[in-house]
């Protein structure tokens, strides 16, 4: 009997210790954006009203401050309720911002118990302040907006898949360098526009999201994505192009030794269905359809290679080639890998397999 | 000096004191009767309390024939008595104790003059005077399967058992418990299957008990438990006969009692309790997804409302983005923190339910109606509680009435509780607490010495063939090994499994 009071005792008074955080007396912050200007960072802060009903009508909280770590508490002290992060879905860096680097954003969020590894990062052309208000104040009005426009998109589209631990993964490891969804503001919406990269931690370029499809591919297995490819003449409306709708596509690795220089090979199968081509291109011609293939195979090629010189020129890995070479390399150094990377020949390979062109004979 | 006490000190004198005394104390009840009258030369008394014994037996059995016949048998003995009075187990006796026991119990006692310290004992109780003639089993009702329940009289229900059970291994061992009421209590089991430790452990703890007036199998079921102070039933009772005779083959012993419809089942573990007879009376995928709905019942029953109460409190990052915006308006207007909420609520619930069972059946279904839409609806208008949590409580309060056992199922209405405090003092850890304080009570609780956790703790696999699963009659054959049976298998297990693809 002792021993049960002791129990609720120390039951009740240590209740006390505990911050309770009653869901509907804070200030729930959804999306953040940071932007450097003249010397002082600006802190933005979305956060969804729930008072006409279920629907969420966004607002925005803005301060300036000379450093970051001062944002949050001065967000506070312009709103009626204490500000949370726990619910945060995404955080867009400005351009100008993200140059700088944004070490010290993903440091602190790395340690943070309150948000999930799940949260999406992105690069905003311009100010990311303006592309929130956007999203929150302007046609689209919509907390999520941006959050479900990225997820969307790496779901059924080009979009390789990103989100605050892959970021620290590729961040942290030696040979693979960071990438983010890149938005642009057209007129009174925002656009996906592709994928931002990162040297470390700093922002120094992006590929258009046609390019992000070969990234998509070249990172890994993948089930989805879009890519349009020319494939010679135009017909009678002057079409000559095909979509090639990715079904699946695997990436395959081989690093190889040619004389005193390394070769990376990169076998690509991409299994599509093409939906729409032009009419011209008939299938029962089996030799037209070969060539058509071995177009679309040659152009595929002829871009990958663009695109590694890109990154190659940039001194950048997010494909995480370096990842690659260490898994295959005993004693692999970063240093020396990165010393010869830029003028590391890779060759692409592709294979595309059309398994169906849509309902036809 | 209590009510009863008469009875007491009467208990403590000797067994020789003479019988005349015996009819002196009784005589102060009024529906107490002697009659005396001269048949054939010889003098006769009869003893009898009006109130127990059926007027008919009485008079054409016992009377008519002792008026008859007595006379052409001048000699006649107490002792005779069986050749002219046709009724069964006449008994004579001298002691003072057995006859007044036998006659509050409805006997007859007759005395000759000759023989004045010897009655002759001839049983004339009307045993079904006022009590139900039969029972539909409404509170463990079930579509498929006999509606028969046991009911009020133990001696019709030991006659039910044994008309399903039809083998000379069933034992009925009797004893008296009470010692006012005297009640008539039924150890029942089969010989050759129930393990004799526990036939043993029921009959003492049965012998030992002191107790005045038993008034239900319930009290038994208190005064026999391993442990007073757990919330937890350990011991199913069941009013249905299936369940009895289940219990019986599987190799646990039942208990009656008299005036109870309640058979009490033993040794149960926790799992009996969550089995219904349809189970069995289902095809078993049919009867396992049913049964597993009812566990899944069971543990949102007790989870829902302390979630709702730990994350609405403490972890409103784990609130999924789309559930975000329903979950804050709800509560936007709700001035209550969320676990006065919500013990605001499951109060209301509960006094519905209590309101409900104390009514007449009629208008406890308008007050259910009335309650749980108009009261519901209002409190929510009125901004006491969210909309959310409403169809959370009451899926809760839905979800445990799934259990079968009556007693299993207010002891989760009960448990809730604990863990909704738990989890608005300490949140999601909280909970965890609970859970493991739960679980280290359940592992620590005996029903007839036997584990409550069984087949779980100690870990049986064979025994899960009936726990989670139903399965199909050809896997059961094998009783549950954790009840120690005498005999392993119900029936033939290979004769079981056979199949009989071709008609020969």
């Amino acid at each position: 009997m002792r021993r049960g009071l002791l129990w609720v005792g120390a039951l009740l008074l240590l209740g006390g210790c505990a911050s309770s955080r009653p869901i509907d007396e804070i200030q729930i912050i959804q999306q953040m954006g940071y932007d450097f200007e003249n010397g002082r960072y600006t802190g933005t802060a979305v956060y969804p009203t729930f008072k006409q009903g279920p629907m969420t009508k966004p607002n925005m909280l803005t301060t300036t401050s000379p450093t970051i770590y001062d944002l949050i508490p001065r967000l506070s002290s312009k709103s009626a309720l204490p500000v949370e992060e726990g619910q945060l879905r995404l955080i867009l860096f400005g351009k100008e911002f993200a140059r700088r680097g944004v070490t010290q954003i993903t440091h602190s969020l790395a340690r943070n118990n309150k948000v999930g590894s799940h949260l999406l990062l992105g690069v905003a052309e311009g100010r990311a302040k303006e592309l929130l208000n956007i999203t929150a104040n302007t046609t689209l009005s919509d907390t999520l907006y941006l959050p479900n426009l990225v997820e969307q998109n790496e779901q059924s589209m080009n979009l390789p898949k990103t989100n605050l631990h892959l970021f620290l993964y590729r961040y942290f490891s030696p040979g693979s360098d960071p990438f983010l969804p890149y938005f642009e503001k057209k007129g009174d919406f925002v656009k996906l526009e592709g994928v931002a990269l990162f040297r470390d931690d700093r922002y120094v370029g992006h590929v258009s999201l046609r390019d992000s499809f070969l990234m998509k591919i070249l990172l890994g297995e993948t089930k989805n994505g879009v890519y349009q490819l020319k494939v010679g003449n135009r017909g009678k409306q002057g079409e000559d192009r095909v979509m090639l709708q990715n079904l699946w596509a695997k990436p395959k690795y081989e690093w190889k030794r040619n004389g005193s220089r390394h070769v990376l090979d990169v076998f690509v199968h991409i299994h599509a269905s093409v939906r729409d081509y032009p009419s011209w291109l008939d299938q029962s011609d089996q030799d037209l359809f070969a060539d058509v293939k071995k177009k679309m195979q040659n152009e595929l090629e002829h871009n990958m290679r663009r695109l590694f010189r890109y990154f190659q020129k940039k001194r950048i890995d997010p494909l995480g080639i370096g990842d690659f070479v260490r898994s295959v390399t005993r004693h692999w150094d970063s240093d020396a890998f990165y010393r010869e990377y830029p003028d590391l020949d890779i060759r692409p390979h592709v294979t595309v397999d059309i398994v169906h062109t849509g309902i036809g004979e | 000096m209590g009510l009863f006490s008469f009875w007491k000190k009467k208990k403590k004198r000797s067994p020789q004191r003479p019988i005349s005394q015996l009819w002196e104390t009784l005589r102060q009840s009024s529906d107490f009767v002697e009659l005396s009258f001269i048949v054939g030369g010889k003098e006769l008394s009869i003893y009898y309390f009006d109130s127990l014994v059926d007027p008919q037996v009485l008079q054409e059995r016992i009377l008519c024939h002792l008026q008859n016949d007595i006379p052409k048998h001048p000699t006649v003995r107490l002792e005779d008595l069986q050749q002219i009075v046709p009724i069964q187990r006449i008994e004579v006796s001298e002691d003072a104790a057995l006859i007044e026991e036998k006659v509050l119990k409805g006997f007859v006692a007759v005395t000759f003059r000759g023989q004045p310290n010897k009655a002759a004992l001839m049983s004339a109780a009307a045993e079904n005077l006022g009590l139900r003639e039969n029972n539909d089993s409404e509170n463990e009702f079930s579509v498929v399967g006999p509606k028969v329940g046991f009911v009020e009289n133990v001696g019709v229900n030991l006659h039910l058992i044994r008309r399903q059970v039809v083998t000379p291994n069933l034992v009925f061992r009797e004893m008296s418990i009470g010692s006012v009421s005297k009640t008539k209590v039924v150890i029942a089991y089969i010989d050759g299957v129930a393990n004799p430790e526990v036939v043993q452990t029921v009959t003492q703890r049965l012998e030992s008990i002191r107790f005045d007036v038993v008034f239900d199998n319930a009290i038994l079921d208190q005064l026999l438990a391993d442990n007073s102070r757990t919330p937890f039933p350990l011991f199913i009772s069941t009013e249905r006969i299936d369940r009895a005779v289940y219990a019986l083959i599987s190799g646990q012993v039942v208990v009656l009692c008299d005036g109870s419809p309640y058979a009490l089942v033993g040794p149960s573990a926790i799992f009996d309790f969550f089995t219904s007879p349809e189970d069995y009376y289902l095809p078993w995928v049919l009867g396992t997804f049913f049964r597993l709905i009812r566990f899944f019942g069971v543990v949102f029953s007790v989870l829902a409302s302390p979630i709702y109460v730990a994350v609405l409190t403490y972890h409103y990052e784990m609130i999924p983005e789309d559930l975000l915006g329903p979950i804050i308006y709800s509560r936007s207007n709700v001035p209550f923190p969320p676990v006065l909420e919500v013990l605001f609520l499951e109060i209301t619930i509960e006094l519905l339910r209590e309101a409900g069972a104390r009514l007449p059946t009629k208008v406890a279904q308008t007050l259910g109606i009335v309650g749980g839409i108009v009261i519901g609806q209002a409190t929510v208008d009125a901004g006491l509680t969210s909309t959310i949590l409403l169809i959370v409580v009451a899926l809760a309060a839905l979800a445990s009435f799934t259990t079968p056992i009556f007693k299993m199922s207010n002891t989760i209405r009960f448990i809730r509780f604990p863990f909704i405090l738990f989890a608005a003092f300490w949140g999601g850890i909280g909970i965890i607490f609970a859970v493991c304080g739960l679980l280290i009570h359940l592992g620590r609780l005996q029903s007839f010495g036997y584990p409550y956790l069984l087949p779980f703790y100690p870990f049986r696999v064979r025994s899960f063939r009936d726990t989670f699963i139903r399965s199909p009659y050809s896997e059961t054959a094998e009783r549950p090994m954790f009840l120690r049976p005498r005999s392993r298998f119900r029936y033939d297990p290979n004769a079981a499994k056979q199949k009989r693809d071709i008609d020969e």
